[in-house]
């Protein structure tokens, strides 16, 4: 079967909870995920960063350690990932984010371009989602 | 295998969800409920077969806590 | 010896297998059970509970005989197993074989095992059951489970839709070919290998001229063409469920994988899954011989295969003669068909005699005489003096058609019984989910076809797209004749006695269901778990028409008032292996913290606890027991220093304008005099005033707090939160965000926490007066970024570092160098949990079990009940005049302090016969060198330095002294240095 799974290594992960009419416009010159009517996961950047371009309300937290994360990739990933997850991923479009249920734990699930797709966990599930994810 | 609206994500299985049950309203000063009506709220539900308004959190997903009618008999779900 | 191959050139390659030892050669594309009627195989199999001699009946899922076992795996149809070289099969429920089988005395006794006798029998003497267990068991149930694990591999895999089809027969076809056209996207799911339908289907049919098979052939190609179609064979669906949700066991679906479990959700479901024929009730009924009509001539038509060479037919319906026409047509010798009905269509007559097969009308199969068809014995339905033998060696049974609603019954579709189909047919209602052809009623190919494309337009149309009708002006079906039903037929009889048999699968005859209703038993849930009609492997799919008419006759009602049993998924028999998923390793989520493979490196043993993580419990060196190990890890808590990992416990952080309101609702403290840098240990509440969870909140900024909560809860605790923040009160201004694995927590505890961590290296001021106890200070310690606390769980002077997770190795390392000289050691939970109770501190799960409140664990300093309001407040008010006794924390000492009391143990009233209170933690403690436990015991605090007795899990009594909760350090000075 032809998936290559990547671990994503250590990554710059900031966590946002604020509203997102205040939010929003000023996430968006940073790679920014939208998991909640209030919540973001902006990618590759630091928290300071980010905190300097919202309001003081806004509750901005370094998330760099808290997540582990693999690349799917390959022309069977597609097929892998219909068996990982229920999500119509027909109904995604290229760049989604969302936070979803896969083996019984919160994934967060973003489609690329090129039939890629990221899986972010809570890094504490790590190693075991991996070894569930690779026998999917 | 339910499917439940989430407000925000949109139809996803019910096991993304908890469901807390019939909708209760927690009294804005308990103090001044007696015995029975405090009762009553903490323990006693309509438990309607038919139109059944529940709380529900979607867990694995964008953790929003919203409202839905669920039909108890035969689990259809109506705005 | 019966059955034979029809001259026939296109076969597949010859296999070799084997049945119950013996030898056979069958042919690539074959089922078992064809290979075994082409060898002229007979008997097969033995009936469930009289082990009678029983032949293959039908063709596919309606088989209720021919179960066996293949290689390792039970509980295969031989009609449903495709034949490959090295086959081993058996029989089950016979042996040595189905051909010689020890256990046919039960049918001698058979009449001592009625249906229910399981009811009135093995009564007693009641130690007797011992022995009639053992019996029974093994003269009970099919197969056997191989001891070795099998070799089962499956997946799960989702798909999506628009629409489910299942079946892809000529309604299932011409539905989705409507459905695709019209660009929904289709899921189609077919139990054979290619679509078609039924075997009989399609045979001597023209569609615009063109035959079934290539007709088939056309639109199948044009479906798997459309990439929005996807087309599952050798997928059985079995179980509809609500919302559009079914799942399917697709068999054998590469090579590799045995199974494949498809989960599937649509927005709408049509079902096509076609009508199975129905038995004929006559004496010895279930003898080898007596065959479906539908299967004899699908085997023919399929396989190439004769069943035997004189088959007779005995039917009640017209659309049979069709079948026997066709039969005879493929080269087979069908000499008669046997009709209880006094007028038959004229058009059916004249199709069968002019093939040379006699119609005796007004006759009935009376019984079979003899272990296997050799002949039957017909009479005159109204005279059964004029009884004569008819010879044949296989008897074509066809009572009817019962519509398959299993899949529309599942997700709560009712059904009604249509008295000219003698069946139940579903009743639509406004779910989308419709049925359409056989299975609604509507057979005969033409019927099915058209009934196809109409309720695809209909589905079409309700999930909003237009369909064009199909492009098909002409059907033309050779022989095709009106159903003409007689209502479920069972023949007379001439004599009382013999087996008639209504469920092949179950052994169940037509005088048990008469049986059960003159005894009470009449309606069709009570007539099913009495008699066990409709409980055998094929849930009574062939049986259950039948027996309704049957029960409806005894209770001299309409099938209609009698109703079905409620159908359940799963349609047919699913492996557990097929559902479970996933096993071993990959079943249980655990979690780990950055510092779990040190641990594990550590030749820590590991616990799986609270919340999945995997934790050290304790570290023991060289031969040491774990007794040994906790008491030197508790020493040099109290004595030196030790450092433990509590990453696990629950991090959430909560900011906003109105976070110390929302905090002062949820806790039972109170907040507002909390200064930034500094925590407080806090307490949430039940709204029924017990405790639901403790930990401690630090406040980082005026309107900025971190929350900790105990591992367990982390979960609830968040759930809790965001449920009072968004539906309770929503109008507070608020932001929260879990952060538990973001940070590693390292807690330094022990008498020399300070010096190791000044050795270590930080820009923090350690002293005691810029640090005191309960502050949070922000710092570098071994050169990383930390926010440092102190908390103590152990009672000792105690530092809890955070620091970002990836960094957690390294702090744990540098704190183990710079502690080496002071004598530092980790400490795992076994440990923390002795020093916790040495200093009578709570824990949520043992102490705060779900019934007690704060003030029951002494804990009012905790609870500002001058807040107007909190969770749980109104409740504690109750508890507060409750006249009954509460349960009270306290401390028990055993009179031997060698015996550590046993957790769970429960406490005596002074009459010895009601427990008043357990032990909810008790050990040995190395600090104070005798045993010591905590307690909840009613009215504990009126009882202190009182005896009492305690009744053990094991069943003994001992006694204890009741104490004050708390045994080391009582006004916590260690801690507070």
């Amino acid at each position: 079967m032809s998936v290559t799974i990547t671990s994503l290594g250590a990554e710059r992960l900031v966590a946002v909870h604020a509203p997102a009419m205040e939010a929003v416009p000023f996430l968006a010159r940073f790679t920014t995920l939208q998991l909640a009517a209030e919540e973001f996961l902006c990618l590759d950047v630091a928290a300071h960063e980010v905190a300097a371009v919202l309001d003081r309300g806004a509750l901005v937290v370094d998330t760099g350690d808290a997540y582990a994360g693999w690349m799917l990739n390959g022309p069977d990933a597609r097929d892998m990932l219909a068996r990982a997850c229920a999500l119509d991923l027909d109904m995604m479009a290229i760049g989604a984010a969302t936070r979803c249920l896969m083996g019984g734990v919160s994934v967060v699930l973003r489609l690329l371009p090129a039939s890629r797709f990221e899986l972010r966990v809570e890094r504490s599930y790590a190693e075991w989602f991996e070894l569930w994810l690779r026998g999917v | 295998m339910l499917l439940v609206t989430c407000p925000f994500c949109g139809p996803r299985n019910e096991n993304e969800f908890v469901c807390k049950g019939e909708t209760v309203t927690r009294p804005a000063q308990p103090a001044a409920l007696d015995d029975a009506a405090w009762t009553a709220f903490l323990y006693l539900r309509d438990n309607t077969k038919g139109r059944h308004e529940e709380h529900w959190w979607h867990k694995h997903g964008c953790r929003q806590w919203f409202r839905a009618m669920r039909n108890t008999a035969d689990n259809r779900f109506t705005p | 010896m019966s059955g034979y191959r029809l001259p026939n050139p296109a076969r597949g390659a010859p296999l070799r297998f084997s049945f119950d030892g013996r030898p056979f050669v069958g042919h690539q594309g074959e089922t078992l059970a064809a290979a075994l009627l082409a060898n002229g195989e007979r008997v097969v199999a033995r009936s469930f509970k009289y082990h009678r001699p029983r032949g293959i009946y039908g063709i596919g899922l309606e088989e209720p005989n021919a179960i066996v076992t293949i290689d390792d795996q039970p509980h295969a149809l031989a009609t449903r197993v495709g034949l490959r070289d090295g086959l081993t099969a058996r029989a089950v429920n016979a042996w040595p074989s189905a051909r010689f089988d020890l256990r046919a005395i039960h049918d001698v006794f058979g009449r001592l095992l009625p249906a229910g006798f399981h009811y009135k029998t093995f009564m007693g003497p009641g130690r007797g059951w011992n022995l009639y267990e053992g019996f029974i068991r093994r003269a009970a149930g099919l197969g056997r489970i191989a001891a070795a694990p099998m070799q089962w591999r499956t997946q799960a895999q989702h798909a999506h839709g628009d629409v489910l089809v299942v079946g892809a027969g000529p309604a299932g076809i011409a539905a989705a070919l409507t459905l695709a056209r019209a660009g929904c996207r289709v899921v189609i799911a077919d139990d054979g290998a290619y679509p078609g339908g039924a075997e009989a289907d399609g045979a001597g049919v023209l569609i615009d001229g063109r035959d079934a098979d290539s007709w088939f052939a056309a639109a199948t190609a044009e479906l798997d063409a459309m990439p929005f179609v996807r087309r599952l064979a050798d997928a059985l669906v079995t179980g509809l469920y609500d919302h559009g949700f079914a799942t399917a066991i697709e068999r054998q679906p590469k090579a590799g994988l045995d199974q494949r479990l498809w989960k599937l959700r649509t927005r709408a479901v049509v079902l096509a899954t076609g009508a199975i024929e129905r038995p004929m009730i006559f004496v010895n009924n279930d003898r080898p011989g007596v065959m479906s009509l539908a299967a004899v001539r699908g085997y023919a038509e399929r396989y190439g295969v004769a069943c035997g060479r004189n088959v007779v037919v005995f039917a009640n319906n017209s659309a049979a003669y069709a079948d026997a026409a066709a039969l005879k047509r493929l080269g087979v010798g069908v000499s008669a068909i046997v009709d209880p009905r006094r007028v038959i269509a004229s058009d059916a007559i004249a199709c069968v005699s002019a093939l040379g097969i006699a119609v005796i009308a007004a006759h009935a199969v009376i019984e079979i005489a003899g272990r296997s068809v050799e002949g039957v014995s017909i009479a005159p339905v109204e005279n059964l003096d004029a009884m004569r033998a008819l010879d044949c060696d296989v008897l074509a049974v066809s009572g009817g058609w019962t519509p398959l609603v299993h899949l529309h019954s599942h997700a709560g579709g009712r059904v009604a019984h249509d008295p000219a189909l003698s069946a139940f047919l579903p009743v639509a209602d406004s779910r989308a989910v419709w049925s359409a052809g056989a299975c609604a009623g509507r057979l005969g190919f033409a019927d099915a076809l058209a009934d196809g494309a109409r309720v695809g337009a209909i589905a079409a149309r309700a999930l909003g797209r237009h369909a064009e009708p199909l492009d098909i002006d002409d059907v033309i079906v050779r022989d095709a004749f009106a159903l003409d039903l007689e209502s479920s037929f069972e023949s007379p009889r001439r004599e009382p006695g013999g087996k008639a048999f209504v469920d092949l699968a179950a052994d169940v005859t037509a005088e048990d269901l008469r049986l059960a209703a003159r005894e009470g038993y009449d309606s069709v849930e009570l007539m099913k778990r009495y008699t066990t009609a409709g409980m055998a492997l094929d849930q009574g799919r062939h049986a259950n028409a039948n027996a309704i008419a049957v029960l409806a006759g005894a209770r001299g009602d309409t099938p209609g008032a009698v109703g079905t049993t409620t159908y359940r998924p799963p349609f047919a028999p699913i492996a557990f292996g097929t559902i479970a998923d996933r096993t071993g390793q990959r079943l249980v989520p655990f979690r780990t913290t950055t510092l779990t493979r040190w641990h594990q490196e550590a030749r820590a043993v590991m616990y799986d606890v609270g919340g999945g993580w995997r934790r050290p419990g304790y570290y023991p060196r060289v031969g040491q027991s774990l007794d040994e190990a906790v008491a030197h890890e508790c020493r040099i808590c109290r004595a030196k220093a030790v450092i433990y990992d509590s990453s696990p416990l629950g991090k959430i952080e909560i900011k906003g304008r109105d976070v110390v309101t929302f905090l002062e609702r949820l806790y039972t403290n109170r907040w507002t005099d909390l200064a930034p840098g500094m925590g407080r240990y806090g307490m949430m509440l039940f709204e029924d005033g017990r405790v639901f969870d403790d930990g401690v909140v630090f406040r980082l900024a005026p309107d900025h707090f971190l929350i900790h909560t105990t591992t367990g809860n982390a979960e609830a605790a968040l759930q809790r939160l965001e449920y009072h923040r968004q539906i309770v009160w929503p109008e507070l201004d608020l932001r929260l965000l879990p952060v538990t694995t973001q940070w590693a927590d390292i807690v330094l505890c022990g008498p020399q926490a300070r010096d190791i961590l000044a050795a270590v290296g930080t820009d923090l001021d350690l002293s005691r007066e810029a640090f005191p106890f309960m502050a949070l200070r922000s710092g570098k310690v071994a050169g990383i970024s930390a926010r440092v606390m102190r908390v103590s769980f152990t009672g000792e002077l105690s530092f809890e570092i955070h620091v970002a997770a990836r960094q957690a190795e390294q702090l744990w390392l540098a704190l183990l160098e710079a502690g080496r000289a002071h004598g530092i050691a980790p400490l795992g939970s076994e440990a923390n949990h002795v020093l916790r109770i040495e200093k009578g501190f709570i824990s949520v799960g043992h102490e705060a079990d779900g019934v007690a409140d704060p003030f029951d664990l002494g804990m009012k300093w905790i609870v500002a009940m001058d807040k107007s309001d909190f969770i749980g407040k109104r409740s504690l008010l109750r508890n507060q005049r409750d006249p009954a006794p509460r349960p009270q924390l306290v401390g028990l000492l055993a009179p031997d302090p060698s015996i550590v009391l046993p957790e769970g143990a429960q406490i005596l009233d002074a009459a010895g016969a009601r427990g008043r209170g357990y032990v909810t933690a008790s050990c040995m403690s190395p600090t104070l060198q005798r045993s010591i436990a905590l307690a909840l015991l009613e009215d504990g605090r009126k009882l202190l330095d009182s005896e009492v007795r305690l009744f053990t899990p094991s069943g003994e009594t001992m006694n204890a002294r009741v104490t004050r909760p708390i045994f080391f350090d009582p006004k916590s000075e260690r801690m507070r240095g």
